[in-house]
């Protein structure tokens, strides 16, 4: 199910069929699969804001906060909020529907 | 620079890193008012100007507590807003350029001790005159002056100590209109409390009490610097 991201699941819910949720073993597990794609997704999410967070940390070395913030659209503030030098989470190597 | 920072062009402009590699926000004409007002708050709400404000007010209401209420929301409130202002100050200059350990000008720190100094004065006055109502013995103030005069004393030693010493200038020079505002205050209490009916033996041993405070601090002191010296 993780596969696809969702895919399959989200064109059985949205299809209209009477017993769509059977194949997947009925309403609960349908419920507890998506949940499950929700996991992954908020685990990619905090992923990419570590790399963001690692790459602004950098961008601050060699550029003023202004600058950085101007490019990124952010408020100055908000810059130091965004930048965190190593973050310490270990995180997925690669996501499942990647073709290997 | 590197060829991946090609599409980032610092906004800022900032001095020729070959001429002068470390920056400070007082080298930029916009980052300046905020510095100074990062400073200037500083200055104002720092712990002893604002232990001396809260003091002159507890001496006002005659209360515990709006002084407590004025000393805490003065050094937070003002730690916070200062460190603020100077935080947007350094926004300007890229991480690896500030020049985070310069020293402030001379006449900056003169001013902040100015500040201290002022609201000193202010708060000695106040104890001189209410030690001058008719309420208080002559020997209360006798004993007191006694130990007016040694404290005056070391402070102005102090002081004079460092401005000798080129090492220790800068220290002795901020310390300069405090001891400058204690001496005039030791002055004042002298003219005030006393018409030449001065306890003298009173006044001796004020003298000594507060000696011997002061040789029990320094040799506390001396004991400590001993002590992490020798770790």
């Amino acid at each position: 199910m993780l596969e696809d991201g969702g895919d399959e699941l989200h064109a059985a819910a949205v299809s209209g069929a009477e017993e769509w949720a059977k194949p997947y073993g009925g309403p609960l597990a349908v419920a507890l699969l998506a949940a499950e794609v929700g996991a992954l997704t908020a685990h990619l999410t905090s992923r990419s804001s570590a790399i963001r967070a690692v790459a602004v940390e950098a961008l601050l070395d060699d550029y003023s906060a202004v600058t950085v913030a101007n490019r990124l659209g952010v408020s100055r503030q908000k810059v130091y909020d965004i930048a965190r030098p190593n973050s310490t989470t270990t995180f997925v190597d690669r996501v499942p529907w990647r073709n290997r | 620079m590197m060829a991946a920072h090609e599409d980032i062009r610092e906004e800022v402009t900032l001095p020729d890193p070959e001429v002068q590699r470390l920056v400070h926000p007082l080298d930029l004409p916009e980052a300046r008012p905020s510095f100074r007002t990062g400073w200037l708050i500083g200055a104002l709400t720092s712990v002893p100007v604002s232990a001396l404000v809260a003091a002159i007010l507890a001496y006002a209401a005659r209360s515990a507590l709006p002084p407590i209420i004025a000393f805490l929301a003065l050094t937070v409130l003002g730690a916070l807003a200062g460190r603020w202002y100077t935080d947007r100050a350094w926004d300007y200059i890229p991480r690896k350029r500030q020049d985070r350990a310069r020293p402030l000008p001379r006449s900056w720190e003169l001013a902040s001790a100015g500040v201290l100094a002022l609201v000193l004065g202010v708060a000695l006055v106040l104890v001189v005159y209410r030690l001058d109502d008719p309420d208080v013995p002559v020997t209360v103030r006798a004993f007191t002056f006694g130990m007016c005069l040694v404290a005056a004393a070391l402070v102005l030693a102090d002081v004079l100590v460092s401005l000798a010493r080129p090492t220790a200038r800068r220290r002795g020079l901020a310390g300069l209109p405090g001891a400058a505002v204690v001496v005039l205050a030791t002055v004042l209490a002298w003219t005030a409390w006393f018409d030449g009916d001065a306890d003298t033996v009173l006044l001796f041993w004020g003298a000594v009490t507060m000696t011997a405070a002061a040789v029990l601090v320094g040799a506390t002191q001396l004991w400590d610097r001993r002590r992490a010296a020798g770790r």
